[in-house]
């Protein structure tokens, strides 16, 4: 209650919250101008011809080449209008619904930092991160403010400090303590790294990185909150992700999460920043004495919070090895946890003539949807189900007879291989896909790991 | 509530310093784990074990005692194929003929051994296209004949040209040797196309073979640093993996044998490989011993052991599914290809047809070992199989 209290009902600098706003509303624009740059646009939105819906969301659907340029173009401008505080509710409302829409288009292209995008570009909706050197006051849209209610600069460090805290709650698991997968494996190939290389041949390396990550996550946001132990926290904070960096093809992410937790600075550091920036002017914050928060914005973030909680742990509801089954997977921070790689092949049945038709993914699927598809079971379904709706009433010849397909069966053979321990089949070849209901029910037909 | 920050975040710090301490190493040159960045040695000197696997070796011994003279002898063979059509072309006779049969068929022999090096030089020009497409477009090529005006490098003429196209003219253009001397004592146009076609295969080979010696075979053993995509390795395995999955099992036993025939699966004895000889067959069977000398680091005509893939994955101890090394599994798989091949004693294009059974029962045989590769073997070096840069996490 205390903590609570502590949570919601003070007064604090807006500075914090400003520097922030600037430095993630650059990092957006950064991060979207590459992946306009780098062609992205077209090749995981226009070329692809089937999408990977989430379920529940088939009706999003991409707008072509000109309308997914387009939103890429909007979101570059909400971005710059972000870290300028320009019409920041537009901007926020906007870069938030346009993001947020493109990550649902397909489910191939998840990522946890694009998650985490979503989350804070909601938050920032609600915040008054403009009320202070931005735009907005300098065009006298809002009026300046030079303190905000706690619970506004709270609410980001602590969904800053609840991904850290899932992702290491995430790894404390058999796979990544007891047999330190799968930087084992990743590690071996990792010699050419600087200074470090030489090192990576050694099992104990793998172990201690493993360890070292879990309790970096685990108390790197307690460490942050604390004021006099942040400091020495940010240079690890710096260190580790500098490392990861690196070490793995993860894009824009440890400078994302480098450049956010800045916010747990002190006031006074932020103060000094806008100063600096600001060419030396800086006034004086007299905090006032504290408002009260209305009751319905406690109850938002708390369920917002609360929500955030539970999510990581609904693989809970479904048995077998989440790395195997992946039910429940996205959404919880499990980062650079699994190495899974896989080979499906799909063919079509005619259940009339007994007759078969073997698929060529490449004729569906780009060569990434292809390697998502063929690990995780929710996507093995919703491609079976799309190879069914294209077979439907397929006429085709057989024995210089016409034949239609009425109710098109689909099979899939699928190899997968978890942490690099030899493929193996990964669901029931003999089970009609074509007749399996997509949706949070376990799905029986995924194969025990054996 | 401070005492226990502090007493948590000196855990964290201690142990990522343990993580970051990286100034430790061993400090003497001559050891083959030497850092010349360690400051302190740390007792961690190794002097006959190779800590970390040797890519550069492993890379070189593929370049040099394998992919160089596995080029150096298709081109060999088609500078032999050559001066065989001049012969046959100046000379027409049934012994002739035979001469330039045999070279044609060592020719299609040796280029297996090579088809799979499809990166690089090879792939700058599209070797594999340019060489070995088929079925072929008799139409085509009997036009182009008659005409006599034709540009072999427009992607159009490939079903036009190449090795299986010289399968045609020799052996398709009449019922018996006598037929198709007959054939071409009464057709110059022919003789030049043959002639024309045999000069494309060896300029080509020699396009590629140059490469390799002048610049690429450094550059591909430089570039060993890791096995992301682009790298050395990377391109290796990739290249293998896709030639084997499409081209191999799909494009010459697959496809004749009707599997991937839509819903009539029915045979299609007109795709395969050598249609008109008939010496389909030899020619998986050279792939695969080819492909298992490649992997086993083997020399090209040597045979001699080296360094190879199967050394690499070893060094990573890859287990199969079964908990047995990766490189036996595969070793006996492709073992269990060649022996099923061995089984078929007709051409494959009257297999396909009148033993359909036995045909899909070595398709499934090498069905197996498309996991193998592109699941088991490309994880366990950690090559990804990515064709698109992206982000990750």
């Amino acid at each position: 209650m205390r903590l609570l209290k502590k949570f919601f009902n003070s007064e604090k600098d807006i500075a914090p919250l400003v520097v922030f706003r600037i430095l993630f509303g650059l990092l957006l624009f950064f991060s979207t101008a590459r992946f306009l740059f780098k062609g992205w646009v077209y090749d995981l939105y226009v070329k692809p011809t089937y999408f990977f819906t989430y379920y529940g969301f088939d009706w999003v659907k991409p707008l072509g080449e000109v309308g997914m340029n387009t939103v890429f173009i909007l979101l570059l401008l909400s971005s710059l209008l972000i870290a300028l505080g320009g019409f920041y509710r537009i901007a926020t409302i906007s870069y938030f619904t346009l993001f947020t829409y493109v990550e649902l288009i397909d489910k191939t292209n998840y990522l946890n930092h694009y998650y985490f995008i979503s989350l804070v570009s909601f938050i920032l909706i609600f915040l008054p991160a403009n009320r202070y050197f931005s735009l907005d006051v300098y065009f006298k849209i809002v009026k300046e403010k030079l303190t905000v209610p706690s619970w506004t600069i709270n609410s980001v460090k602590l969904q800053l400090g609840m991904v850290y805290f899932f992702a290491g709650i995430a790894k404390i698991n058999y796979h990544w303590l007891i047999e330190a997968q799968p930087l084992t494996n990743w590690l071996k190939h990792q010699t050419d790294l600087p200074v470090i290389g030489s090192l990576m041949h050694y099992d104990l390396t793998a172990y201690l990185f493993s360890w070292g990550g879990m309790l970096f996550d685990l108390c790197i946001p307690f460490v942050l909150f604390n004021k006099r132990l942040r400091v020495y926290g940010y240079v690890v904070v710096v260190f580790f992700h500098v490392i990861t960096a690196a070490m793995f093809p993860i894009g824009v992410f440890p400078f994302v999460m480098i450049l956010s937790t800045t916010i747990f600075f002190s006031t006074n550091f932020h103060r000094r920043l806008l100063a600096f920036i600001n060419s030396g002017k800086s006034s004086p914050v007299i905090l006032k004495k504290t408002r009260p928060v209305k009751k319905s914005t406690k109850i938002i973030i708390l369920l917002f919070i609360t929500i955030q909680v539970f999510v990581p742990f609904r693989y809970l509801l479904y048995s077998g090895d989440l790395f195997w089954t992946e039910q429940g997977y996205r959404f919880s921070w499990r980062v650079m946890l699994i190495e899974k790689a896989g080979y499906a092949e799909f063919k079509v049945k005619d259940p009339e003539t007994n007759s078969n038709l073997i698929i060529n993914n490449s004729d569906y699927l780009t060569p990434q949807q292809e390697k998502m598809m063929a690990t995780q079971p929710d996507m093995i379904l919703q491609y079976a189900h799309y190879l069914r709706d294209q077979y439907k009433n397929y006429t085709y010849e057989l024995d210089g007879k016409t034949q239609k397909i009425e109710v098109p069966e689909v099979y899939g053979s699928v190899k997968v291989a978890l942490f690099n321990k030899g493929s193996r089949m990964f669901i029931e070849p003999n089970v009609d896909l074509a007749k399996e209901k997509r949706g949070f029910a376990s799905k029986k037909w995924i194969l025990p790991y054996e | 509530m401070s005492v226990k920050n502090l007493l948590i975040g000196i855990i964290v710090i201690a142990s990522l310093t343990t993580v970051g301490c990286k100034r430790k190493g061993c400090t003497d040159s001559t050891a083959s784990n030497y850092d010349n960045k360690a400051k302190k040695d740390d007792g961690s000197c190794d002097y006959n074990v190779v800590g970390n696997y040797d890519r550069a070796t492993m890379l070189t011994n593929i370049a040099q005692n394998y992919i160089i003279p596995a080029y150096s002898n298709y081109e060999l063979t088609l500078t032999n194929l050559k001066s065989k059509v001049n012969l046959f072309n100046t000379s027409p006779s049934t012994s002739t003929l035979q001469e330039l049969r045999l070279s044609w068929k060592q020719a299609c022999i040796d280029w297996q051994s090579v088809a799979f090096i499809d990166f690089g030089p090879a792939k700058d020009i599209s070797l594999k296209a340019q060489t070995n497409i088929f079925p072929v477009d008799t139409v085509l090529i009997n036009s182009n004949i008659s005409t006599g005006t034709y540009d072999l490098q427009i992607p159009s003429n490939f079903d036009a040209k190449g090795l299986q196209a010289i399968d045609y003219l020799l052996f398709g253009t009449g019922a018996n040797k006598q037929a198709v001397i007959d054939y071409f004592m009464n057709n110059v146009a022919a003789k030049d196309y043959l002639t024309a076609i045999s000069d494309e295969l060896k300029t080509n080979a020699s396009t590629v073979l140059l490469n390799w010696n002048a610049t690429y075979s450094e550059a591909f053993k430089n570039n060993n640093t890791n096995n992301s995509q682009g790298s050395a390795v990377s391109n290796l395995v990739n290249a293998l993996s896709s030639h084997f999955e499409t081209y191999v099992r799909k494009g010459k036993v697959g496809l004749p044998a009707g599997v991937f025939n839509g819903f009539s699966q029915q045979a299609m004895p007109g795709h395969v490989e050598g249609f008109y000889s008939g010496y389909s067959i030899e020619f998986v069977e050279a792939t695969m011993q080819a492909m298992r000398k490649y992997i086993k680091g083997n020399g090209f005509s040597s045979n001699e052991t080296g360094q190879g893939l199967d050394d690499y994955i070893n060094f990573v101890s890859a287990k199969d599914a079964n908990g047995n090394a990766l490189e036996t599994t595969i070793d006996t798989q492709i073992t269990k290809i060649i022996t099923a091949l061995n089984s078929h004693s007709n051409p494959l294009s009257f297999e396909v047809v009148n033993n359909s059974t036995e045909v899909l029962a070595t398709y499934q045989e090498m069905q197996k070992l498309v996991p193998l590769i592109k699941v088991d073997l490309t994880s366990a070096l950690g090559v990804l199989v990515t064709y698109q840069d992206n982000d990750g996490d």
